[in-house]
């Protein structure tokens, strides 16, 4: 596909005013350079939005460094209007003006190649008179154009800046990078297709392709969180020993290796989850939880996976499905006692057991010595706790922007809340499968159980 | 932690084709072998090498496209004899789907195995003793069982030696209670029919599927969603932090020095910081031409009023190579004039430092805003 067929944007703008930052955002691309400092972009870069059925081109371009010279420069060289995008070519060609206005020519350059403009401004900060000489130019450039106002700092400037660039600009939109969900770069994508009506179909099947492939990133998390909550309870640490004494001797050492891959998983899974939604430079660390802090640390169970009295209640169903299962089995001879007896006890275990964490089992080896295991973990609330952690996680990944380099920092989650919220068939599936789990018995639709607890975040 | 590299499905795992390849010893040994007088029976010879591979290879199928019932690789998984890594690499399978695809591909191995065995023992036999191919059937004739042999050895139309003959089916039938044979030459004339029956119904048919399966097994590894973001991860090269010499801050100015206010900040606001008296010169974006010749044309000492928030540019670079003096970087805040903010103030900083006729200058006081 040639440049002029296919939909191409530069983003322009005075230096600093988060060109780079709309690009990466636009492109779910976190390793193009932002930096505060300005200048950084020198040469155009031109970054290819590929879908499964078409593409655009975003250009991001080094900032204006000598617009009013640049202004002069075309003044002189053209006195008639219907010549002026020609004399922009002429101003890209020219040796002396690509030595004496470098940037200026980079970022022209795209445009006289047949790119649309994104204008982008800063509008916490005023407008001032040294913006009409780059916005005078981008005009001689002829080509279809929108201004973004990008908020910085704060909102206060908007309004100045809308009646500023409707003089110079048809369209005018305020777009955050930093903060622009999923919805808002989809809606910015779909006025870009009003800027040439020859991308209009292209540009509508790339909006198509990237709210599918945005249900596949969803997907693709569950996937993730289905194998994380299977390796942790299905994890177990064992060491041969020779004596019961030994065994008792590495304890500590087996509970501190068995800990740290189980850390390690997690940690694992959480890049997962960043990859699976182009997160590459993000920073992350399990330390920064605000809670728990500590994976291991039951009393703070309560506020990641279900209450005490919830995970009675699910042990309680899990119970009762398995009681039944006996009743079936018996054809209802035993008068329900399966169900009701199932429920009861598992309710029971799941109250009194609730603050059991590690088991540490030492048996005979048929060919002798003894072996020392840790894990896995037999706590009902384990797998709700890393279903509720991920959840939440996954909530925060799958918003963050990809200009937004900043550390994650993960908050406390409501996902007792959301538990409470899903359907009663889908909780009682939830209840089974965490059942299943913690008794290290595979759940082949462990990914069909999950997807009620996402579904909330991506509709 | 089990990672599963993408090449490491499609191993061929060696316990398993030993496995074959003796069993395919053991069996095409004990029927190869025959009787005392060194007779084998045709019709075992078809069920060794061309009934149970062909019988074995559908089962094998079948069981991988049926969904959870003929699922032999999970009972194998259960089998308390694998240890702790292989266990988890059988977990790690099944998380990934994989796991009947991998038993699936091991078991092709261990039938072709199984096949070379047999393909390996019959050309032994063939070379150290005397085999003499024969067929009884209590109610089968040679007219009966011919077209069956047809069809198996269709296939091969190019091997003329290698195809049932109705005569030497008639002359190679045997029976326990006679003990005649005229020609003993004609009864080792099978050997053609039974290699090419074991070459293509064994040993082809399972090296195809073996070459499927691995690139099957492959290409599902590939698609695996951890495959891929594993293989994301690994490319990405972390970003540099870059730290820029950042020039110092003074606080004091020259007695004599001119204000060129570039920023263009209302002259009532400048009186706060003490500029308002100053001698005037003008450059920047509203200077008209004079003014601004003027202005570089200046070369005593000046203090460059700029926006702190608007990041340096060109035009002014140009402008500062010409002369000397301060630069005083200002934000607006509420109508007043107040320090810039750290970022802003380092990006002056910044930019001074490859200047070096000049000097960033902010009022001592101003300096409590960072302090805070």
């Amino acid at each position: 596909m040639s440049h002029e067929q296919k939909a191409q944007f530069a983003v322009v703008g005075h230096p600093n005013k988060g060109k780079s930052s709309i690009v990466s955002t636009l492109s779910h691309n976190d390793n193009i350079g932002i930096s505060s400092r300005s200048g950084t972009t020198e040469k155009a870069d031109r970054y290819t939005v590929t879908t499964d059925h078409g593409c655009y081109d975003l250009i991001d371009t080094p900032g204006f460094q000598r617009p009013t010279k640049v202004l002069k420069w075309l003044n002189q060289q053209c006195s008639n209007t219907s010549e002026r995008a020609q004399t922009v070519v002429s101003f890209v060609n020219n040796s002396e003006c690509q030595r004496n206005f470098p940037d200026e020519v980079e970022l022209l350059k795209p445009m006289t190649e047949g790119a649309a403009i994104l204008y982008v401004v800063d509008g916490s900060r005023p407008y001032g008179p040294e913006y009409d000489a780059e916005m005078e130019i981008l005009r001689w450039t002829g080509q279809p154009s929108m201004a973004l106002i990008n908020p910085i700092e704060n909102s206060d400037c908007i309004d100045e800046w809308e009646n500023a660039l409707t003089q110079y600009f048809k369209s005018v939109r305020v777009f955050n990078p930093l903060k622009a969900d999923f919805e808002k770069q989809i809606e910015l994508l779909q006025t870009f297709a009003h800027l040439n009506p020859k991308w209009s179909n292209q540009l509508k099947q790339i909006v198509k392709d990237l709210l599918q492939k945005r249900e596949q990133q969803c997907h693709d998390s569950i996937i993730v969180l289905a194998r994380l909550v299977d390796d942790l309870c299905q994890y177990q640490q064992c060491q041969k020993v020779l004596t019961p004494d030994q065994a008792k001797q590495v304890r500590p050492l087996l509970e501190k290796q068995y800990k740290h891959w189980m850390k390690q998983r997690e940690e694992k899974a959480i890049k997962e989850l960043l990859a699976n939604y182009a997160h590459f430079q993000t920073q992350f660390s399990l330390d920064q939880f605000d809670l728990p802090p500590d994976l291991f640390d039951c009393d703070e169970w309560y506020a990641w996976g279900l209450n005490k009295k919830q995970l009675t209640s699910a042990a309680a169903v899990a119970g009762a499905v398995g009681g039944a299962a006996i009743d079936l089995a018996v054809a209802g001879h035993s008068f329900m006692l399966g169900a009701i007896g199932g429920g009861l006890l598992g309710a029971g275990s799941a109250w009194f057991g609730a603050d059991k964490l590690i088991d540490v089992k030492v048996k005979g080896l048929p060919l002798g010595g003894y072996q020392a295991c840790v894990g896995p973990i037999k706590n009902r609330n384990f797998p709700y706790v890393i279903i509720g952690r991920f959840v939440h996680m996954f909530r925060q990944i799958s918003q963050l922007n990809h200009a937004n380099r900043e550390a994650l920092n993960f908050n406390a989650t409501d996902f007792q809340e959301k538990v409470a919220l899903l359907e009663k068939s889908e909780q009682k599936e939830l209840h089974r499968a965490c059942d299943l789990l913690i008794k290290q018995k595979p759940v082949d639709n462990l990914a069909d159980v999950l997807m009620p607890l996402f579904r909330a975040d991506t509709d | 932690m089990t990672r599963i590299q993408p090449d490491s499905t499609t191993h061929i795992s060696r316990p398993i084709v030993a496995i074959g390849f003796f069993i395919g010893i053991f069996l095409s040994f004990a029927v190869l072998s025959g009787d005392e007088a060194g007779r084998v029976n045709l019709l075992y010879l078809l069920l060794i090498f061309l009934f149970i591979p062909l019988i074995s290879a559908v089962i094998s199928v079948i069981s991988l496209i049926h969904g959870k019932g003929l699922n032999f690789a999970r009972l194998v998984t259960q089998i308390p004899v694998w240890s702790q890594s292989q266990k988890a690499y059988m977990h790690k399978l099944r998380q990934m789907n994989l796991d009947k695809s991998w038993f699936f591909l091991q078991s092709q191995a261990a039938a072709l195995a199984y096949s070379a065995a047999g393909v390996l023992v019959f050309l032994v036999l063939l070379l150290v003793t005397d085999m003499n191919f024969v067929w009884r059937s209590t109610l089968l004739n040679a007219e009966q069982i011919l077209p069956v042999l047809e069809v198996i050895s269709a296939p091969w139309p190019f091997w003329p030696s290698a195809q049932p003959q109705l005569e030497l089916l008639q002359m190679t039938q045997d029976s326990r209670l006679t003990d005649n044979y005229q020609d003993q030459s004609v009864f080792g004339d099978w050997w053609a029919f039974i290699l090419a029956t074991q070459l293509l119904y064994s040993f082809i048919l399972r090296g195809v599927m073996l070459a499927l399966a691995k690139l099957w097994v492959s290409r599902k590894t590939q698609n695996d969603i951890e495959t891929q973001l594993s293989q994301k991860l690994s490319s990405v090269t972390p970003q540099k932090q870059q730290h820029p010499s950042l020039a110092p801050i003074t606080h004091a100015l020259p007695s004599s020095i001119t204000l060129n206010n570039w920023a263009e900040i209302d002259n009532k606001l400048l009186s706060t910081i003490g500029a308002a008296e100053l001698p005037i010169i003008k450059a920047g974006p509203s200077a008209n031409e004079n003014e601004q010749q003027l202005a570089e044309a200046f070369k005593d000492d000046q203090l460059l009023v700029v926006k702190s928030w608007e990041p340096p540019m060109g035009e002014l670079f140009d402008f500062m190579a010409l002369g000397r003096g301060y630069l005083i970087p200002v934000d607006i805040k509420q109508g007043r004039i107040d320090a810039p903010e750290k970022h802003h103030l380092e990006e002056w900083q910044r930019f001074i430092n490859s200047l070096n006729q000049w000097q960033l200058y902010l009022p001592q006081e101003w300096m409590n805003h960072y302090e805070s």
